[in-house]
């Protein structure tokens, strides 16, 4: 065969790889952003006041608020302070010193006055023993566990063990609730009895403020560093998951919040306590379970209950954050390759596992290789330069839609940016992010791929 | 040198077209939000102005100056008139933002006003929400006038919800009934049915469980009932 030939058989194979890609890829997103406007009306969400149910007039379940902690004497006061401001009538709070070595314990002792309290054996979920338990003063709803250092899959655990509601909602240390989440993430599950899992929709908290429980954007602007990362949630969150949701397919929760049913995490055994990515590694082993098992559940995420954590501010923290993130992600999947193309849910087995795998955990390796073979091409003559351009701006495009329909569907149902201006910025960010931000997020990526290929673990 | 002739290659022509539509789509968003919000914008100065008036009519009331109210009067027809709409969601949002004891201030000054014109409007005119919107007026201003038209809505889902709050408002454990048969049929939500319930005052509620009527309630609705 002749050599050009050869060459020019590789490059179209590899456009119509291209392109087979990205379309399964827009398909995918234009079903699922579809459905997210059915998951919306389904959810009856409205910002009239029936979603003020009123549960201090009921009896309602009680709801067990998990906050592991390691070193976070930074944010620590504030984040159980968020939660203590709850407007939910019938809740406790576990806060889980997974050994810290700064003054996180007694900054917790001095704010709440806590007072030590008789400790449990805490078998079979966790792996070490509480050393000391606490009670606070003034809020007696709000206990303080000391452990020794296991990681947070573990402190989950122990706090699971401990807490004695119906439900248990999995905060972060560095997480704040505004005080509706926790009624509206409960009205869902009284409404769907099925439900096991429910999770918010994430955003940075670098840029509000938070007055008299009211939080707010703040009106200085935002860097790019931080806007690129509420894009990223808001596609993730906003459009993504909660269309997925709607069909059932879910497969990850942010676990900076998420509510369980505690019996369904008491029966997988709850966290895997050698998972890097615990928030999918539970919402994966709960979907095996329950197929396995042939047990009707439903796993969802609503979009109108934010949890504002704060996200990394240094390039170093972003890159260690997107390599583990990725890492995990991978361990995760392998560990659940059974879900693969299962009989038990044709939703799950033929859609969205292998979506999450082919489509999500490939990206970076794909949207790599692709650029670098472009731009390879490009430079050995194989590729014009308007076919570069014109796949560049393809990319280009399908980056910016996606962003600026996670802004858009934001401000039609969910309506958390107080002013256009906010949303114009944002808007400029999203058509800026698909310019060497992705790039290089991709690139950290294939870094977590690198790393989880040649077996090097990865540290949080 | 291989060079693909961007027009006469299928492939070149996809991807330029699909770049063209998504960047159609993107135009096309920002021009929904930027309208949007030049609307949401008018619409809260015509809010604004509405409760602006009634506060002034009330500051006069307060001050016994009741005869000269004409100006503010007319001032809010003429808004009820040109923006039914704006009014209904005013009228709603101030009464719910204002304590139950309170509205009967705002309620006195409004039925001075052709307020009851917005209502029907909304009800029968415009869409989904506007209909929200006037049920939830309905049942804050206590307009018993309107109490038939809002139970026929009590099986209706969308609006369900804000009927059966409405009617409860209203008719308190009369309403009792309409609310079982509209959770009964799906038009309500469990926690659609307790906030319905909310609105009953509590003693009738724990006279109602008493009865033998008690017994057509759900299991899952008493599941969260105190009494």
């Amino acid at each position: 065969m002749d050599y050009t030939h050869l060459i020019s058989s590789i490059v179209r194979g590899m456009e119509y790889f291209f392109h087979a890609h990205l379309l399964l890829a827009l398909l995918a997103y234009i079903v699922v952003a579809a459905l997210l406007r059915k998951h919306m009306r389904h959810l009856g969400y409205r910002d009239i006041s029936h979603e003020k149910v009123p549960f201090e007039k009921f009896k309602a379940p009680k709801v067990s608020i998990l906050i592991p902690v390691f070193n976070e004497q930074e944010g620590i006061i504030e984040s159980v302070q968020a939660s203590l401001s709850t407007d939910y009538p019938n809740f406790e709070i576990w806060v889980i010193d997974d050994g810290s070595s700064d003054q996180t314990l007694n900054q917790l002792q001095e704010s709440f006055l806590l007072k030590p309290i008789e400790t449990q054996k805490c078998q079979p979920l966790c792996q070490t023993q509480a050393t000391r338990v606490f009670q606070s003063s003034t809020w007696p709803n709000l206990r303080v566990i000391q452990k020794p250092h296991s990681g947070k899959a573990d402190s989950l655990n122990m706090g699971i063990q401990y807490s004695q509601g119906q439900y248990v909602c999995c905060i972060d240390s560095d997480s704040i609730i505004t005080p509706d989440a926790l009624r509206k993430l409960i009205i869902k599950f009284i409404n769907e009895p099925t439900l096991i899992a429910l999770g918010g929709a994430i955003a940075p908290s670098n840029e509000i403020m938070v007055r008299q429980g009211e939080v707010l954007r703040k009106p200085t602007k935002t860097s790019i560093f931080v806007g690129v990362q509420i894009i990223e949630y808001l596609r993730s969150f906003t459009a993504w998951r909660t269309g997925w949701s709607y069909l059932d397919g879910l497969l990850i929760i942010g676990g900076a919040l998420t509510v369980f049913e505690k019996s369904a995490v008491l029966k997988v055994g709850g966290y895997r306590t050698d998972a890097s990515c615990e928030d999918l590694e539970i919402i994966l082993t709960l979907h095996e379970y329950h197929l396995k098992n042939n047990l009707p559940y439903k796993i969802w995420t609503i979009p109108n209950v934010i949890c504002w954590t704060r996200v990394p501010k240094t390039k170093e923290d972003l890159k260690r954050q997107r390599i583990r993130w990725m890492w995990g992600a991978l361990q995760s999947l392998r560990w659940h390759k059974q879900l693969m193309f299962t009989q038990k849910s044709a939703l799950i087995g033929w859609f969205s596992f292998p979506h999450i795998v082919f489509i999500e955990a490939f990206a970076p390796v794909i949207e790599l290789l692709g650029l670098l073979s472009m731009i390879a091409c490009a430079l050995t003559g194989l590729l014009s330069f308007s076919s570069c351009l014109i796949y560049g701006l393809l990319i280009y495009a399908l980056s910016g839609f996606y962003s600026w329909y996670a802004i858009a569907t934001n401000d039609h149902y969910i309506n958390s940016f107080q002013s256009l201006q906010q949303i114009l910025r944002l808007g400029a960010v999203g058509l800026i992010e698909p310019i060497g931000y992705r790039q290089r997020d991709a690139y950290w990526r294939m870094i977590g791929w690198w790393r989880w290929i040649n077996g090097q673990p990865i540290k949080w | 040198m291989m060079i693909f002739n961007w027009h006469l290659d299928p492939l070149l022509l996809y991807a330029l077209v699909l770049s063209a539509i998504l960047l159609s789509g993107i135009m096309f968003q920002m021009a929904t939000i930027v309208t949007k919000h030049q609307r949401k914008y008018q619409s809260e100065l015509i809010q604004k102005r509405f409760v602006d008036l009634l506060n002034q009519s009330i500051q006069k009331c307060n001050a016994e100056h009741i005869n000269d109210l004409q100006t503010e009067i007319a001032e809010i027809n003429q808004l009820i008139e040109l923006h039914k709409k704006e009014v209904a969601n005013a009228w709603m949002r101030l009464l719910e933002k204002t304590q139950p004891a309170q509205r009967s201030v705002y309620i006195d000054v409004i039925k001075h006003t052709h307020m009851l014109h917005c209502i029907p409007h909304c009800l029968y005119e415009e869409g989904l929400a506007e209909r929200c919107i006037a049920l939830e007026a309905i049942g804050l201003s206590g307009f018993e006038a309107y109490a038939t038209e809002t139970a026929m809505f009590a099986n209706d889902k969308g609006v369900a919800p804000y009927a059966c709050i409405a009617l409860a408002r209203l008719k308190k454990i009369e309403a009792m009934p309409v609310i079982l048969n509209a959770y009964q049929v799906g038009a309500l939500s469990t926690t659609q049915a307790l906030s319905a319930i909310a609105e009953i005052p509590s003693a009738q509620i724990a006279h109602f469980l008493l009865q033998p009527e008690a017994a057509s309630m759900p299991d899952r609705l008493k599941t969260y009932m105190l009494t």
